[in-house]
């Protein structure tokens, strides 16, 4: 008996510590109400000062601290601080704000902004690297923008030529900003060594079919046996698809709640990707590529990326990236060299356009409109965005008059700068110098491309499937594209047929289907008030 | 007396030194190989490295990956530091209040059973990051001092509670502390003077496993702090080699984000940084060792 | 210690007693106390995020509760069997081959007549430990690669067809109990060796003198006195039978769906799953449950144990 009431006392003390803190629950509700509180003052804001949002604000206020994440490969650049503080410096003069950067490692941002919505920690705008917006939504980590969309003079000025919003749209609310890429449309492409070409014969098309690719393949594989010829590596957890078929994900990245296959030609019906013609057709290349040797046994396994194998010498290249102007030149930088552009597949814009690269403002921000105005300073102008993308103009790199190319200062190279972010994920990258060698016609370029690619649009342009209730679904879903995408995309596996029916009966059990049905059915709806 | 040992005692000694040595020796080499793999793989020339993978004898050695990180040497050599002071004043606490801990849940007191299932129950029900992230930072507001290093999740294990209390059980005769006390000793005295001297084996081993989990330890840093005055190597060495392979299965959209000639640490970086992150340990082991002394004659007490 | 009765007067006068006596250790074990109390106990109510549908703007306490429900993607998924099998599998492997390895480690690191033989053995064994598993996960791709793996190119130097390691699941049990002996045991030893250390050389003494050879040794005096420590880590162990440790089923085989037959587990099938939507409640469901599970087998080892091994017992 003894031991009966030992256990229950040990339960008792329990419950009680877990009662008491009901005390701490209702400090974090009452933080919840302070925030309503300064909600209520920003929007004052927004109802009183709708004129003076422009940079003559009043400052007897106290500035706002920004709190922003700095998202890091995994280190910070030494002269972040400084960098920091130029940027405070400008932001103070221009709208009365500093900012504080939270440095986070790329791979880490979903668990941090998890603990930092739950402890309430304090900060304004995250980065949103390929993050569902629907499930961020349902546990109450990022607000809704449409109230502030005033605050962003310079993005609705982006928005209002290139559809920039849309990438945003949640529901029929705009939740995220995204970053205005220098040229719009995914179209995609495959890079390969010039050295190499060389000495293989092709056509020059605009888009090469699996059939000429695959005559492409031979001959490289023909007279260079010793390299890996299509350089492709990492686990996959989406679809390769998304480069060489041109559909409308629809807002979920890897179509998992169906597809528009033909979006820029009035394709209205939702389809399930991987249950099609066309995908199967791309898992049937891939098998025999990888049969004649073209793709590496270790393409899943490895833990050097893509580039490194062509860099290395050990693969001749066909790295699939985007086709916009500039891409070239960062393959080659990266890959140390010269590259070939072999399209595959044509640009067109679509939710997903932008679906990659978005900020959001966190519920745990003071004043939102500050943060969103903070935020469009990247979007307006040239200063801001080149101080946190390429450093302190003179100290980290150099510029010439009336050129956009940037080099850097004398003795200091790209191994030795105390600067440098690479990941280009703020504002307006229009404005974003570029170091050699890039050049100049590369923003003529760029414009020019986008032009083309506002003609060719989706139909579902500012549609994104709302998820909310799928939770358990995509989970499943999840599991089992990291069980067989790998084998099957790189064609690893043995029997495609048995496979691949496999692989969609898994779906099908994980609800995919369910999932277009109800992507159908909103879409519909979508649609219909689109008329209206 | 020691003449009259039979020889078959002895042939049986002879044949435990073989067995043993054989076994620990396999196990040796079974041990040190893949480190002297790790090692020339840092030496390795990258391009080298990525072509052919690791290998025993490369055809050619590097030291850009030393290079490398002695350029970072600011950051690294930093978190080195941090790392260092953080196991050791971590493991030193650690000790400290286990041992205590330890002793008190083997003595007769009221609430024996209860206060023993309490530290059991710890080892079995965890509340989650989230929620000791929010007691941590909103209670007791250690984000960014060098306690966020040293508290979470670290300071005491019921595991090491568990381990010590039965090595006092078991290998500490009662009769030693029945006579100190006779002789007018409290428990603090016969704590100090008593148990610890003589339970040296096991509280080395604990403040070994202590060490151990406080060098390692990554993700107190990656949670509690977001100074990097306060990183630690393994935080370092773990964030680039997560957002290393991050990037590389995202590799399309990176393409896309990616600017200038900015590159990714390439694996013989990482190995260097491994082997930089585990040599201290391995220097610092001996000095632990020289606790596990054998044979601590208790013939002090007889009867 | 401690199986004696109390000594001391019998009656009423004997808990008062008790509890001035009882005073200096209350503050001794003070701060172990509190420090539990802050980092466990405090944040148990963390519990409940596992059976609610968590909105952070809404706080904790204001958000849903929604029962079982975030527990269902756990068992909707045709590989539940897989996951928990794999899971309790391993586990019991790990228990009982480990436990034996590392037993027979300690006692044969014990019979080494030199002292800095005895160092330099212990030392490098535990170098495994050391690294770290992504570092490991390197060092086997070095061994297991399909293009110029060791093994492969090894084979085919001999007249053997390479071998698609990270393909085929069915050798992937053998690999993996393999890296996590090779990794565990040099660490795992270290506890039967301090016990055995601790052992009063008297007996040894004695049994020599009796005529006893070094198995008998072993066998009267060495094992029994490790058993209690033997039982009371299979008690810890058998606590986390349904968790698995990540790092060896996620990096070393490199998280290659083909091999998911062999190597997932729970922990790696809930990250797998969770990684887009982030989804803390789903999460927290799963550690629940393994708690749970974890905390019936240990009572229940516990009370078996109690009976027969009373000091072994974990309470």
């Amino acid at each position: 008996m003894k031991k009966v009431r030992k256990i229950i006392a040990a339960i008792v003390t329990l419950a009680i510590v877990a009662i008491s803190f009901a005390a701490c629950g209702n400090t974090n509700t009452d933080s919840g109400s302070s925030e309503g509180e300064s909600k209520a003052a920003a929007s004052e804001a927004v109802n009183t000062s709708e004129s003076s949002i422009a940079s003559d604000n009043v400052k007897s206020e106290e500035p706002y601290e920004v709190v922003m994440t700095y998202v890091t490969i995994g280190y910070e650049p030494q002269d972040l601080p400084l960098v920091e503080q130029a940027l405070s410096e400008y932001a103070l003069e221009k709208i009365n704000c500093t900012v504080k950067f939270k440095p986070v490692a790329i791979s880490d941002l979903a668990s941090q902004y998890n603990l930092w919505a739950s402890s309430g920690e304090k900060v304004d705008l995250l980065m949103m690297f390929s993050m569902d917006i629907g499930s961020y939504l349902n546990e109450g980590k990022i607000i809704s923008l449409e109230e502030y969309i005033d605050f962003m003079p310079a993005a609705k000025a982006l928005d209002a030529d290139t559809y920039l919003f849309q990438g945003g749209m949640y529901n029929n609310e705009l939740y995220a900003i995204p970053v205005g890429g220098t040229a719009l449309g995914h179209g995609a492409s495959l890079y390969a060594r010039t050295d190499l070409m060389e000495n293989v014969e092709f056509e020059e098309k605009d888009i090469y079919s699996y059939e000429e690719l695959d005559a492409i393949f031979a001959q490289v594989k023909e007279k260079y046996p010793e390299l890996i010829t299509i350089a492709t590596a990492g686990v996959l957890t989406n679809t390769l698809t998304s480069n060489y078929i041109g559909f409308d994900d629809l807002g979920v990245s890897g179509g998992w709640a169906g597809v528009l296959m033909n979006p820029t030609k009035g394709d209205k019906t939702v389809v399930n990707l991987y249950e099609s013609e066309e995908y199967y057709e791309f898992l049937s290349w891939r098998q025999k590529w990888n049969q004649a040797g073209y793709i590496s046994q270790d393409a899943a396994t490895t833990s050097d990326t893509a580039n490194d194998w062509v860099k290395s010498g050990r693969c001749a290249g066909f790295l699939t990236a985007a086709d916009t102007p500039g891409n070239k030149e960062n393959v080659e930088g990266q890959c140390g060299y010269d590259m070939t552009q072999f399209n595959i597949k044509g640009t067109c814009v679509t939710t997903g356009s932008y679906n990659y690269l978005r900020w959001c403002v966190s519920t745990t921000s003071e004043r939102p409109d500050k943060a969103l105005e903070f935020l469009d300073l990247f979007y307006d102008g040239e200063e801001a965005i080149n101080l946190i993308m390429n450093g302190i103009e003179g100290v980290h790199y150099v510029k010439n008059e009336g050129s956009m190319i940037i080099s850097y200062p004398e003795g200091i190279d790209g191994t030795n700068t105390l600067f440098s972010n690479p990941l280009g994920i703020y504002g307006d990258k229009m404005n974003l110098y570029m170091f050699e060698p890039n050049e100049d016609s590369f923003y003529e370029r760029s414009r020019e491309y986008t032009e083309k690619a506002l003609t060719i649009t989706s139909s579902a342009l500012g549609y994104s499937f709302v998820s909310d209730s799928y939770q358990n679904e995509i989970a499943a879903i999840t599991s089992v594209m990291n069980r067989y995408l790998s084998s099957l995309e790189y064609g690893t596996v043995t029997d495609l047929e048995g496979t691949y029916q496999e692989f969609i009966s898994a779906l099908d059990a994980a609800g995919m289907n369910k999932l277009v049905e109800a992507n159908q059915a909103q879409f519909d709806a979508w649609m219909a008030a689109q008329d209206n | 007396m020691r003449k009259k040992t039979s020889k078959r005692l002895r042939k049986s000694d002879a044949g435990m030194q073989i067995i043993a040595h054989s076994v620990l020796a396999f196990l040796t080499f079974a041990a040190v190989i893949p480190f002297i793999l790790l090692v020339i793989a840092s030496f390795t020339d990258e391009d080298l490295a990525v072509r052919y993978g690791f290998s025993f004898f490369p055809e050619k050695l590097s030291l850009s990956a030393y290079q490398y990180l002695a350029g970072e040497w600011g950051q690294i050599g930093h978190a080195y530091m941090m790392t260092i002071l953080v196991t050791i004043i971590g493991t030193a606490l650690c000790l400290v209040v286990t041992t205590l801990l330890a002793y008190g849940l083997t003595r007769d007191i009221i609430g024996k059973r209860f206060l023993n299932f309490y530290v059991v129950f710890t080892m079995l029900f965890n509340g989650g990051l989230v929620s000791s992230y929010y007691v941590w930072t909103r209670i007791f507001y250690i984000k960014n001092t060098i306690w966020a290093l040293i508290l979470p999740g670290m300071l005491i294990s019921a595991f090491h509670v568990i381990l010590i209390k039965n090595y006092f059980i078991n290998s500490i005769p009662e009769s030693l502390l029945e006579s100190a006390k006779i002789d007018g000793a409290g428990e603090m005295r016969i704590f100090l003077n008593i148990i610890v001297p003589l339970s040296k084996p096991i509280i080395a081993t604990v403040g070994l496993m202590s060490a151990i989990n406080y060098w390692n330890n990554w993700t107190n840093g990656l949670y509690y702090v977001d100074d990097n005055s306060l990183y630690t190597i393994q935080l370092i060495l773990n964030q680039i080699n997560q957002s290393a392979s991050f990037l590389a299965s995202n590799s399309t959209q990176m393409s896309n984000m990616m600017s200038g000639t900015a590159s990714i640490p390439t694996t013989t970086m990482r190995m260097a940084i491994a082997v930089v992150a585990i040599l201290p340990i391995i220097i610092a082991y001996p000095f632990f060792q020289r606790y596990f002394v054998k044979g601590i004659t208790l013939g002090a007490v007889k009867g | 210690m401690g199986k004696e009765p109390a000594a001391g007067n019998p009656g009423k006068k004997s808990v008062g007693r008790k509890l001035i006596r009882s005073i200096p250790v209350y503050l001794m074990i003070l701060p172990g106390i509190v420090y539990l109390f802050c980092n466990n106990y405090m944040p148990m109510f963390g519990i409940i995020i596992a059976f609610k549908k968590v909105n952070w703007q809404k706080g904790l306490w204001n958000s849903e509760w929604i029962g079982f429900d975030n527990f269902k993607f756990l068992f909707q998924s045709q590989d539940t069997f897989i996951i928990i099998r794999n899971t309790v599998l391993y586990n019991v492997v790990f228990i009982v081959l480990g436990t034996v390895c590392a037993v027979t480690v300690a006692i044969l690191l014990n019979e080494v007549r030199k002292k800095l033989h005895k160092s330099i053995y212990q030392s490098l064994i535990l170098l495994p430990y050391l690294m770290s598993w992504v570092v490991v996960s390197y060092l086997v791709f070095a061994f297991l690669s399909a293009e110029n793996g060791f093994v492969n190119t090894f084979l085919q130097k001999n007249g053997f067809n390479s071998i698609r390691w990270y393909q085929e699941a069915k050798y992937w049990p053998v690999i993996l109990v393999i890296v996590n002996l090779w990794k565990s045991v040099g660490f795992s030893m270290i506890i039967y060796y301090s016990t055995i250390v601790g052992i009063s050389q008297e007996y040894y003494e004695a049994a020599k003198l009796d005529g006893a050879g070094k198995w008998k040794q072993i066998t009267n005096i060495t094992l029994p006195l490790l058993k209690s420590t033997v039982i009371t880590l299979f008690i810890m162990s058998v606590g986390s039978i349904m968790a698995s440790d990540f790092g060896l089923f996620f990096q070393v085989p490199k998280n290659q769906g083909a091999l998911y037959a062999a190597t997932q587990t729970i922990d790696t099938y809930v990250y797998n799953a969770l990684m887009k939507l982030g989804n803390t409640s789903m999460a927290s469901a799963a550690s629940v449950l393994q708690a749970v599970v974890g905390f019936a087998l240990v009572i229940a080892a516990n009370t078996i144990v109690r009976k027969y091994e009373r000091d072994s017992a974990l309470f």
